[in-house]
């Protein structure tokens, strides 16, 4: 977080995070698409030849002023490959909350599992402590045959009760929102509680 | 959480004069400062605040790799200054403090020698300022207070608005 009281403006940053494949690009790309170009900046993708993130996605949405105050968001994705793991943690530091994107599909659980064990710890290493950061999880890809059960996944991924949950396909932009409206929700309310 | 920098108005205000200050001195075509993760602090010469912010959070990034890569050297320390040169054109960053980025972007026009003197003065000032914004602690000027409860009804209604799926 980082408040310009120069110019009243509140800068926040959300990541999301997920293991490769799971549709974080894809929700940045649907809320690019889908944002009334005043309200956005440049979508910024460090990727390769192949389309593939190799660092970060990067998008920012500004609101207009709330009481006086101009609210920034910072939404960065990181790259999902197993062997960007240094970016990963990179683009975790200075996160204010997390989306947590998972992948439906039956046969990912074990890249869910370990992404999301992965994360928490390149959070304490970064010294933010992983049970405290605001974080939502998107149970992505819920159009597809093989799409796991919603208490099966919260069970799997060992997500207790106040930790929201959506369901989203965000090829289609369903839960792409909702998902962004519950981070950010819970983002400003922990700041609020941390003033 | 970990440690963020406060800056008061009047502190924000000598943070933008100094970066102003740098650019006239450099000729350069803009100068930004940004914090570790790339949330940018103050800009000169770039008008565009989308853009500005662009640039901070690539430069952010770009610093943050090559200090990974530091560590895999097994190097302790960052890289205090960065340079890209281009065919006429370059982009020069040094570290302030060192959580912060100094990044000055520049053509033919302006010449790197100067650049990396009137920058070395400019991250003196800064380190000067920040260490000052460690210090502050109640702003007094009201805007902690804005973020209530009020304020987060009214966020969520306006997101509300804008994002209707």
């Amino acid at each position: 977080m980082f408040i310009n009281r120069r110019l009243r403006e509140l800068n926040l940053k959300i990541v999301y995070y997920g293991p490769a494949l799971s549709g974080k690009t894809t929700n940045l790309v649907y809320i690019y698409n889908h944002t009334r170009p005043e309200l956005r900046g440049d979508l910024i993708s460090l990727k390769t030849r192949e389309d593939r993130t190799i660092f970060f996605d990067y998008l920012q949405l500004e609101l207009g002023q709330i009481k006086g105050l101009k609210p920034k968001f910072n939404l960065y994705t990181v790259p999902g490959q197993v062997y960007y793991a240094a970016s990963r943690k990179l683009v975790l530091q200075g996160a204010d909350g997390v989306v947590f994107v998972a992948d439906s599909q039956t046969y990912r659980m074990v890249d869910n599992v370990t992404s999301l064990q992965d994360m928490r710890g390149y959070l304490r290493e970064l010294g933010i402590d992983p049970w405290s950061v605001p974080l939502v999880v998107q149970f992505n890809k819920r159009d597809l045959p093989d799409a796991a059960g919603v208490s099966t996944l919260r069970s799997l991924l060992r997500l207790n009760r106040s930790i929201p949950c959506l369901e989203s396909v965000a090829t289609e932009g369903a839960g792409v929102f909702d998902t962004l409206k519950t981070i950010i929700n819970l983002v400003v309310s922990s700041v609020q509680k941390n003033i | 959480m970990d440690e963020r920098l406060n800056f008061t108005a009047a502190q924000q205000q000598r943070i933008d004069d100094c970066l102003n200050t740098l650019l006239a001195k450099t000729r350069a075509h803009g100068v930004l400062l940004a914090d570790a993760t790339g949330q940018l602090i103050g800009k000169a010469g770039i008008a565009n605040d989308r853009k500005a912010t662009a640039l901070s959070t690539l430069s952010a990034g770009s610093f943050a790799a090559t200090s990974e890569m530091a560590k895999f050297l097994g190097r302790a320390t960052h890289f205090s200054q960065h340079f890209h040169e281009g065919e006429d054109y370059g982009i020069y960053s040094a570290t302030v403090n060192p959580s912060l980025l100094l990044t000055v972007t520049f053509d033919a026009e302006a010449k790197l020698g100067l650049v990396r003197i009137f920058t070395k003065r400019a991250v003196e000032e800064l380190e000067r300022i920040t260490a000052e914004a460690q210090e502050n602690q109640d702003q007094g000027d009201g805007i902690d207070e804005m973020m209530d409860s009020e304020f987060g009804q009214l966020l969520a209604d306006e997101l509300d608005s804008l994002f209707a799926e």
